[in-house]
Order: C-alpha cells, then sequence, then structure tokens
C-alpha cells in the first residue's frame, strides 16, 4: 500500500474532511461526516468496467432468475443450431464428400445473411432490457453523480451489448470452422486452408455487433419502457428495409435509376453487404438490388454505427437525471 | 355475485374504455404511431406521382411489404398488449379488479377499445393509401381498397385478441408478439406453407378474397376457411383472457 497519508506518518483514523472527499479524483464518495471512507478509490476506469460487466450479464441473464435467461439464450441458440448440427453430422458429410457428393454447406459469409433475423430478435429482446428501466425507475442521478459520467455510462452499456452479440454472432462461424476441420482426414492441413476462409469473420462479424448494437440502443434509449423500445426497434429496422425497395421498384420503371443509392439507408442488408466485402464474395443479385458494390455498403454501415453512437451519447447527454 | 344492472354495464364499459383510450394513447407515442401509419400514404403518393396505379403493383409493393407485414402487426400488437400491459405494469390493475364488474365486460371494453383504435389508425391508413394510388385504377381499384380493409380489420381483431389474452399470462407479450410477427409470420410461413392455417396474415389475407381477389399468389385460405378460422382464434382468446382475468393473481414483488 502506498497511501501518502500512511507514508506521511498520519493516523489512519485521521477524520478526513468532506473537503478533502469533494476534491478527491474522480471517485468521489460522500463524506456525510459519521463514518469517514479511506480505502481505495478505484476511479472512473473501474466503475465503467463494473458497469461493464453488470450490464454483460444482464444481457444474458446471468445471477438473474431462468425467465431472464430464457430469451437471450433461446436466441443465441436457434442462431448457432444450423451451425451446430452440421457439426455434430461432419463425420457423416465428410463420408459424403469423400464419396464424390455435391453437399450445400453452410459458409462463413453468409450465414448472417442466411439466420440475422434471430440476431435482430435479440436485440429487440435485449437492447431495452439494458437502458430502459434505468429511466424509467429515475436511477439514472445514481449513476452520474458518482466516477460514472453520462457518456462513460453510455458507452459501457453500449460495449456490453456489442460484446453479446458478437458472441452470439462468431458462435457459429466457430463450429462451422471446427466442423470443417473434422471432416478432413489431415487435421493440421485442413485448419491451414480453413484459417484463411474463417478469419474474415471476426472482422465481419465485429461490424455487425457494433452495427446492430448501437442502431437497437439508440432507439431504445429514448423510451423508459422497454415494450416501446421494442416496438421502435422493430419499426425502425423493417421499414428502412422495406421503404428503400419500395421507392426502388418505382424508381426502376419511372426512371429515377439514382433511387438504388437509397439501399445504404436499410441497416440489416448494408450490414450484410458489408459482410461480403470482408470475404471478398460477389453480392448476391437475388438479395441486392441495384448496383451498389460490398464497399459501399461497408461505408454506409460504418457511418451507420457513427450516427448511431452519437445519437445515443447525445440522448445521454440531454436525459433528465 | 350481485346482479348488475344494464345500465351500470353500459356505463362500467363506457369508464374502461374511456381510461383505456387514455393509457394507449401517449401524446409522443400517438404521434410516433400516426407518423407510422402515414408512411404507406405518402408511399402512394410517391407511386402515383411517379405512375405506378395498377392494382397488382401497389397491392405488393405498398398493402403485402408495408401494411400487412409491418404496420399492422405493430400497431395491433401494441395495443392488443397495451390494453392490460400497462395497468399490469403500473398496477394500476388492482383497481380495475376490486370492482364489481364482471370480468368479460372488462375484456370486451379493452379489447373493443383497441381494436377500434388500431382500425382507426391503420384502416385509415389503409384506405387513403388504395384511393390515393388506385383510384385510376376505376372500380377494380375501390373494390380492391375494400378488400384490403377488410384484411387490416380481420388481422388487427386476431391480433389485438390474442395478445391482450398472452399478456395476462407473461408481462413479456409484446416482445412474444414480436417474436411471432418475425419468426413465425415472417420466415416459417415462406418455408413451411403447411402453416397457412396457424397464421393470421393468411386468415387476414383468406378474408379479404371475400371482397375481392388481391394479386397476390401466397393467399392460401378460402374466405369461408379464413373467416372461421379467424373466429375461433378471436373467440377462443377472448375466452381464455376472461378466464385468466377471473382467477388473476397480482405479480408480487418488481419487474
Amino acid at each position: 500500500m502506498t497511501d501518502p497519508k500512511r507514508a506521511a506518518g498520519v493516523p489512519a483514523t485521521a477524520p478526513a474532511t468532506a473537503i478533502a472527499a469533494a476534491t478527491a479524483p474522480a471517485g468521489s464518495i460522500y463524506d456525510l461526516g459519521y463514518r469517514h471512507y479511506n480505502g481505495k478509490r478505484n476511479g472512473r476506469g473501474y466503475a465503467m468496467w463494473s458497469l461493464f460487466v453488470e450490464s454483460f450479464r444482464g444481457v444474458w441473464g446471468l445471477g438473474r432468475p431462468m425467465t431472464a435467461k430464457a430469451a437471450p439464450f433461446i436466441l443465441a441458440g436457434l442462431y448457432a443450431l444450423p451451425a451446430v448440427v452440421q457439426l455434430a453430422f461432419s463425420s457423416v458429410f465428410a463420408q459424403r464428400i469423400a464419396a464424390g457428393d455435391q453437399l450445400q454447406l453452410l459458409n462463413y459469409h453468409n450465414y448472417f445473411a442466411d439466420f440475422y433475423f434471430l440476431a435482430f430478435l435479440f436485440c429487440v429482446a435485449q437492447a431495452p432490457e439494458l437502458v430502459c428501466r434505468d429511466q424509467r425507475y429515475h436511477v439514472l442521478p445514481l449513476y452520474f453523480t458518482r466516477a460514472m459520467g453520462r457518456m462513460t455510462y453510455a458507452v459501457a452499456r453500449l460495449g456490453s451489448l456489442a460484446l453479446s452479440l458478437f458472441i452470439l454472432l462468431a458462435a457459429p462461424a466457430l463450429a462451422l470452422f471446427v466442423g470443417d476441420v473434422l471432416m478432413q482426414s489431415d487435421a493440421f492441413k485442413a485448419v491451414g486452408d480453413e484459417l484463411p476462409k474463417a478469419l474474415p469473420s471476426i472482422p465481419a462479424t465485429a461490424l455487425v455487433a457494433a452495427g446492430l448494437a448501437s442502431l437497437s440502443l439508440a432507439i431504445s434509449s429514448f423510451s423508459p419502457r422497454r415494450a416501446y423500445s421494442a416496438i421502435g426497434i422493430v419499426a425502425y429496422i423493417l421499414l428502412m428495409e422495406a421503404i428503400p425497395a419500395a421507392l426502388y421498384s418505382i424508381g426502376q420503371t419511372g426512371g429515377g435509376s439514382w433511387t438504388d443509392k437509397l439501399f445504404v439507408f436499410t441497416p440489416v442488408t448494408s450490414l450484410i453487404g458489408a459482410t461480403y466485402w470482408f470475404f471478398g464474395q460477389p453480392l448476391d443479385p437475388q438479395d441486392f438490388a441495384g448496383s451498389l458494390t460490398s464497399g459501399t455498403y461497408l461505408v454506409a454501415s460504418i457511418g451507420s454505427i457513427v450516427v448511431a453512437t452519437a445519437v445515443l451519447v447525445y440522448r445521454y447527454r440531454r436525459v433528465p437525471a | 355475485m350481485s346482479e348488475v344492472a344494464p345500465v351500470g354495464l353500459i356505463a362500467a364499459f363506457m369508464e374502461i374504455s374511456r381510461v383505456t383510450l387514455r393509457q394507449l394513447l401517449g401524446r409522443r407515442r400517438t404521434l410516433l404511431l400516426i407518423l407510422l401509419s402515414a408512411l404507406p400514404v405518402l408511399l402512394a403518393v410517391a407511386f402515383r406521382a411517379a405512375g405506378e396505379t395498377e392494382v397488382e403493383r401497389f397491392t405488393r409493393r405498398i398493402f403485402d411489404t408495408i401494411t400487412m407485414t409491418i404496420l399492422m402487426p405493430l400497431v395491433a400488437i401494441l395495443f392488443g398488449s397495451g390494453a392490460f400491459g400497462a395497468e399490469i405494469d403500473d398496477g394500476t390493475v388492482v383497481y380495475l379488479l376490486a370492482k364489481p364488474v364482471p370480468r368479460w365486460i372488462v375484456i370486451a371494453a379493452k379489447a373493443i377499445t383497441a381494436l377500434a383504435m388500431a382500425i382507426l389508425l391503420t384502416g385509415s391508413s389503409t384506405v387513403l393509401a388504395g384511393i390515393i394510388d388506385m383510384a385510376p385504377a376505376g372500380s377494380d381499384g375501390v373494390s380492391a381498397t375494400m378488400a384490403q380493409l377488410l384484411a387490416v380489420v380481420v388481422g388487427s381483431a386476431c391480433y389485438v385478441s390474442l395478445f391482450l389474452a398472452v399478456s395476462l399470462f407473461t408481462r413479456r407479450a409484446l416482445v412474444l408478439g414480436i417474436g411471432y410477427m418475425l419468426v413465425w409470420e415472417g420466415a416459417l410461413s415462406f418455408m413451411l406453407p403447411g402453416i397457412a392455417n396457424l397464421s393470421i396474415r393468411q386468415y387476414a389475407l383468406g378474408a379479404s378474397t371475400a371482397v375481392y381477389k388481391l394479386p397476390l399468389q401466397e393467399v392460401r385460405l378460402s374466405a369461408e376457411t379464413a373467416l372461421l378460422l379467424a373466429g375461433v382464434l378471436v373467440v377462443s382468446a377472448l375466452v381464455l383472457a376472461t378466464w385468466k382475468l377471473m382467477r388473476f393473481e397480482l405479480p408480487g414483488g418488481s419487474d
């Protein structure tokens, strides 16, 4: 312990004045003059870390009753299910491939495109969980008067949701990787072959997690009721998918060729398009109308993350505490 | 239980629906919902301006993708689960249950008010959008609009009564409703056509064929079947809700 007071020979029981407490760095602990606090002050970083850990546990319902765990674990399980099934039957597939069958196996690059609605549902269920109740029960002042600032609060919450989504999205990629390695006879060579195909999953998954987390948390922070936040997320995402598609369809026949540029505003389609960029795969013309490239979608997704994060931070600078 | 005079029942009904109305309509929330319902109308204006006035394009691009899959389910789920949800969340359901009013009156008042609100929002949006875009299509356009209105009414009735019942069993009725809408109606009914008999969207679209055959390929039920199944769903959901409300236990503790 290198407490400066102790080092200077001041008795540990020396009364710390209220002024000393007020001028102490970031970790302010209110001294009402009854019982003094002489312990370690962990400061802002530690407060942020604590909130981050608590939020992460909250997203998954850890340390809470089973009912709180149901939604996140069921959704994450369903999202990973197809990949896990492929892993479980990898030996069967391996025999079929050895026998010369052409199999339609799940791929890293279009897994999110196929099953995104489960990840989306995860956001709808869990993002309001993180931010709404603090506003509803007016406990935000308790956070904001301590070492925790408004921005720190927003960033910690966002980080925990993004990490949770990253885990949800990365689990099936890992299962696919293990499955594909097991399907081949030479495991060491298989790892070498698979890694270049699998590695782009990491940045792609990080981008998708950040995109979904920032958007859904920014929307949920505007309502103290979880129900309305959930409706807000669904309405925003579905409408922003449907409106550009509708306008594009009139643009095609009505002569407005610029209307395909509107697809940069689609939240999920942009994220899917951006993941294709990491894998270097061509966009599937069935899912992607118009002339936009995956690079454009990547820029659109990053822009959406920046805007949504800014909106979230702005909201927490203004929210009445 | 002592007999309540019919006049008393009507008064109770009116009072409960008045209270429900006020719970469902917050200021900002109502504004957002009106904006949401204005979207099909705005898109219809855009379509009209671009000269896209055929019944088929409108039905597919606006009615099917926006009104039927997003607007109608969202509004109906919100109102259906909110009719009791707000009372249970705030604890005011105690006052409702303490009154000597038959429970079925409470359910009926809540359900009818929520349904009326949902139809007012989505129905008017459907009719306006239909008239704006499909007026040049003549009588076809008019009957298509009527068919779409019927679909919206049937769909709203099913969603409102189903999720009103669900909201008495769980506090997460709204998230369940959104899950149903996205997973069951959105993903599974495309993959498994056999679900048609268990899909509110199919009931609504099927019922609309009684007025006019909308140019959508995936209408799988006849008008009679659809209306019958929708009726069974609405009645059984409301009966279930009444049964649950008669033995409703006040949730203890926090959320």
